[in-house]
């Protein structure tokens, strides 16, 4: 199917709506590119991204990297709120057919113009040479270096955004850290704790994959100055003194399960409970033994990549951190 | 909740260096939160709710207490328990179990007392005193004063005479006052009297639930964070105000209390009146708490006084008869439990103000409506703008009217502008058309309730969205005339609207005197 066949299409089916009045407002703010790779993935980046779309009145350009779809697909999907009907785009392209520059050229041709693009890149490999073709026309991107297993999104998305600093670049695996930022910083919200900072001796970090646990620790590093170097996991703090950072792998991918700080006798944990809503902070030394439980704000995928596509404007935290999170892994 | 960065607490001058630069809307300061109140309807279908609300979203400090404070012969387990059904049925937060609300459960403790006992204070003192030894609270205390209130000033003498107020607390000390102040303006200035005797301004945090609503908030977004918006808001531009709170309740259990407040003292000089006080203001200077609230109390000063022998020019009044709501029988007000059978109260109250300043040049309507029992429930702000000074395009019969802007406050929560679109096809028809923003959908995130959004304000000190009492008694003098008169002449047509219909007659014929009309409930 042409482009010039996929927007008659949309044409009609914007006609037949009206003509039926189902389509009592037709979302038309910005375009949202989503690319998938992973067959497993699909239904549930598909459903989410057309939530997003619902939510924010995009046209959905869903791009099929898994081999799924053997051809292109157009429709309209509709919401009821209240009394309103809400009805969005979609249109699915397969791309095991296409070249990058035919991609490229349908994706142009297929935007809402004058209309700014949001992208969301769902695939383990951020080197693909799509990518930056993408990432040119999208004013945000949201990516997961959680996906890759092993780290090295976060190497890729390091390099990506030391060429454009300004690629509005977005990562999953930082957001679903937003939490864990916060608990570890509860520990030394009491002013006798904070000296304990100083003598931080040990990072160890459980999670499903490297990425996320890489990223904490890294924030963590970088709010107290401390530095690395490649191919080490030692950090170094402002006075030369050497702080370890460990990793085991546990739990889901993408998500933090455990996190201790270890000052000399002293322990700080936050670990989170097997439905992963709550979690228990303790502060554990020869003669005491103090803990609680706190809830742990967790955000849908849905919620998670809208808030990064659609949110507020950027963290200042997060490329400090990605910087100091790549040494950690790049070993 | 709007993210704010915290301020680290410090000692010794060393802030957590990992709080630096964190978005957080947690409250940092530990705290005990009183309720007097606590075995009321407010405590279970609101201030329960919306605790449990701010500890699930991680808003609570780490160190809290909650104590109920009643005269109801409770122990702790039974707050517990009663606390727990009012959760559960009105949080939406789901069934209250697992840890969490293990946790916060074990910070609920109750006590039983008349408010105007002395050694029921002492008790509340030293169960503070045991609290904050058990929940590090810091000594810092919230009262909130959840009771009717004829008991306010009676719990503020108390509190000050058993060393419970701001001068026999270690850390700080504030109260949250529900309205209404007050049961007319010299009995808001003897209720202020004696709270300003113990609690400084900076303390009292008078609370308007509607202030804490999303759309009332984002109505300041709207006019300034917008360009477009702006250059027309003024006389020049807008044709006329509406400002509507109707309800399709009635006044369920609160026969009693409604009888003595009527429609003008419950709804309008506090909610609506402060609805309008957003709409009608000038741009503060900057977003703190008093810039805010000296732009809002610059409007009320800006309000034309109504004549008090020309209040039927400006006001009118209105009780609901027998009807039918939702395919359901409701009976008239004068039927209702605890209501006198020849009640003069109003279920319905319409003001018509201007306000004579250089902005609205006392030449524009803002009007004023609120209703029990009516077709809709609905609350919104309309802001009607002029037409265009030439018809160039349309048919004859066309229908298409003026722009107007619509904050929808409630039962929808967003923004709807109007606008006139061609109607596609050869010849030039036009028809209004209108682009909805609906919260619900609109970014995707939770709307946190107004009770949750207002006591996270109180708890952090802010004062933005409470009413301070300059704006009370300005707004108590807006309608001191038309309380004036009404109460001199009760009405003669009463019950003189339907339950389930628009409200009265004589509110259409206030506006159809200026060529407008309500919008349609």
């Amino acid at each position: 199917m042409s482009v010039e066949t996929i927007v008659a299409e949309l044409h009609r089916l914007r006609e037949t709506q009206s003509e039926r009045e189902v389509m009592s407002a037709t979302a038309a703010t910005s375009s949202l590119i989503v690319y998938c790779d992973d067959a497993q993935a699909w239904d549930g980046i598909t459903d989410s991204a057309r939530q997003i779309a619902i939510a924010h009145g995009a046209r959905l350009l869903l791009l099929d990297a898994t081999g799924l779809n053997h051809g292109e697909h157009v429709c309209a999907f509709c919401s009821r709120e209240g009394t309103d009907t809400i009805c969005c785009e979609q249109v699915t392209l397969p791309l095991v057919t296409r070249d990058h520059a035919m991609i490229l050229a349908d994706v142009e041709d297929l935007l809402l113009p004058g209309l700014p693009a949001y992208l969301w890149w769902s695939c383990r490999r951020l080197d693909d040479g799509l990518f930056p073709r993408l990432r040119a026309l999208a004013k945000r991107v949201v990516v997961d270096t959680s996906l890759d297993g092993n780290g090295h999104g976060l190497l890729e998305l390091e390099r990506a955004l030391s060429r454009e600093p300004h690629a509005g670049l977005r990562d999953l695996a930082w957001l679903r850290g937003a939490s864990w930022r916060e608990m570890a910083a509860r520990f030394f919200d009491d002013p006798r704790r904070v000296d304990e900072l100083e003598r931080l001796e040990k990072i160890e970090l459980q999670s499903g994959t490297p990425a996320e646990a890489a990223l904490l620790a890294a924030w963590i590093g970088v709010q107290l100055g401390y530095t690395a170097t490649r191919k080490s996991r030692q950090l170094t703090t402002p006075t030369g003194r050497q702080v370890t950072f460990t990793y085991t792998r546990r739990g889901k991918p993408g998500e933090i399960c455990a996190l201790f700080l270890r000052v000399g006798r002293v322990t700080y944990s936050a670990v989170a409970e097997s439905d992963g809503h709550v979690v228990n902070l303790c502060r554990e030394s020869p003669d005491e033994h103090r803990g609680r439980c706190e809830p742990m704000i967790r955000s849908s995928l849905e919620m998670s990549v809208s808030e990064a596509l659609y949110g507020p404007g950027g963290d200042g935290g997060f490329t400090p951190a990605l910087g100091l999170a790549a040494c950690l892994v790049d070993s | 909740m709007a993210g704010v960065t915290a301020t680290a607490p410090q000692v010794d001058g060393r802030p957590n260096p990992l709080r630096a630069g964190l978005q957080t809307t947690r409250i940092t300061d530990p705290c005990a939160i009183v309720l007097f109140g606590a075995t009321g309807d407010l405590t279970k279908r609101m201030l329960m709710p919306a605790l449990y609300g701010l500890r699930q979203n991680d808003v609570l400090p780490a160190d809290f207490a909650i104590i109920g404070y009643s005269r109801t012969e409770w122990n702790d387990d039974q707050f517990r328990e009663a606390m727990k059904e009012g959760i559960a049925d009105f949080a939406q937060l789901g069934r209250p179990e697992g840890p969490i609300w293990e946790d916060f459960a074990r910070r609920l403790s109750y006590i039983s007392g008349d408010f105007d006992d002395d050694s029921c204070y002492r008790k509340l003192r030293r169960h503070l005193d045991e609290v904050a030894a058990e929940f590090q609270t810091g000594g810092n205390v919230l009262y909130y004063l959840a009771t009717p209130p004829v008991v306010f000033a009676e719990i503020v003498r108390h509190l000050d005479a058993s060393e419970l107020g701001p001068k026999g607390t270690k850390g700080w000390c504030r109260l949250v006052v529900e309205k209404p102040f007050g049961t007319d303006l010299e009995s808001a200035r003897a209720l202020q009297r004696e709270i300003e005797r113990v609690f400084p301004e900076k303390q009292i945090y008078r609370i308007d639930h509607y202030l804490g609503k999303e759309p009332v908030q984002d109505l300041m977004a709207l006019r300034f964070s917008n360009m477009i918006f702006e250059p027309l808001w003024n006389y020049r531009y807008v044709k006329s105000v509406q400002i509507t709170a109707a309800e399709t309740v009635g006044v369920e259990k609160r026969g009693g209390y409604y009888e003595r407040a009527g429609a003008l003292r419950d709804m309008i000089q506090n909610h609506v009146i402060n609805l309008m006080t957003l709409v009608a203001m000038e741009p503060p200077v900057s977003s703190d708490a008093d810039s805010l609230r000296d732009e809002k109390f610059k409007v009320l000063r800006a309000v034309r006084p109504i004549p008090i022998d020309r209040v039927d020019e400006f006001a009118v009044r209105g009780q609901y008869g027998a009807g039918e709501i939702g395919g359901q029988n409701v009976p008239a007000y004068r039927d209702e439990p605890d209501v006198d059978p020849h009640s003069n109260t109003e279920t319905y109250a319409a003001l018509k103000l201007y306000i004579d300043n250089w902005r609205w040049g006392g030449m524009i309507p803002f009007y004023l409506r609120s209703g029990k029992r009516l077709r809709r429930k609905n609350s919104e702000i309309a802001v009607t703008f002029r037409n265009v000074p030439h018809r160039l395009f349309g048919e004859q019969d066309d229908e298409f009217g003026p722009n107007s802007l619509v904050a929808k406050i409630q039962p929808e929560e967003g923004i709807s502008l109007s606008f006139n679109a061609k109607y596609p096809g050869p010849a030039m028809h036009i028809r209004t058309v209108s682009m909805d923003f609906a919260y619900g959908q609109g970014f995707g995130v939770r709307t946190a309730p107004a009770y949750e959004r207002l006591l996270a304000d109180a708890l952090r000190g802010d004062q933005t969205l409470f009413t301070r009492w300059d704006a009370v008694e300005a707004a108590w003098k807006i309608v001191t005339p038309v309380l004036d008169a009404w109460q001199k002449t009760p009405a003669e047509d009463f019950p003189n609207y339907a339950a389930g219909s628009q409200g009265p007659k004589a509110a259409e014929e206030l506006l159809a005197a200026e060529r407008d009309a309500w919008r349609p409930l």
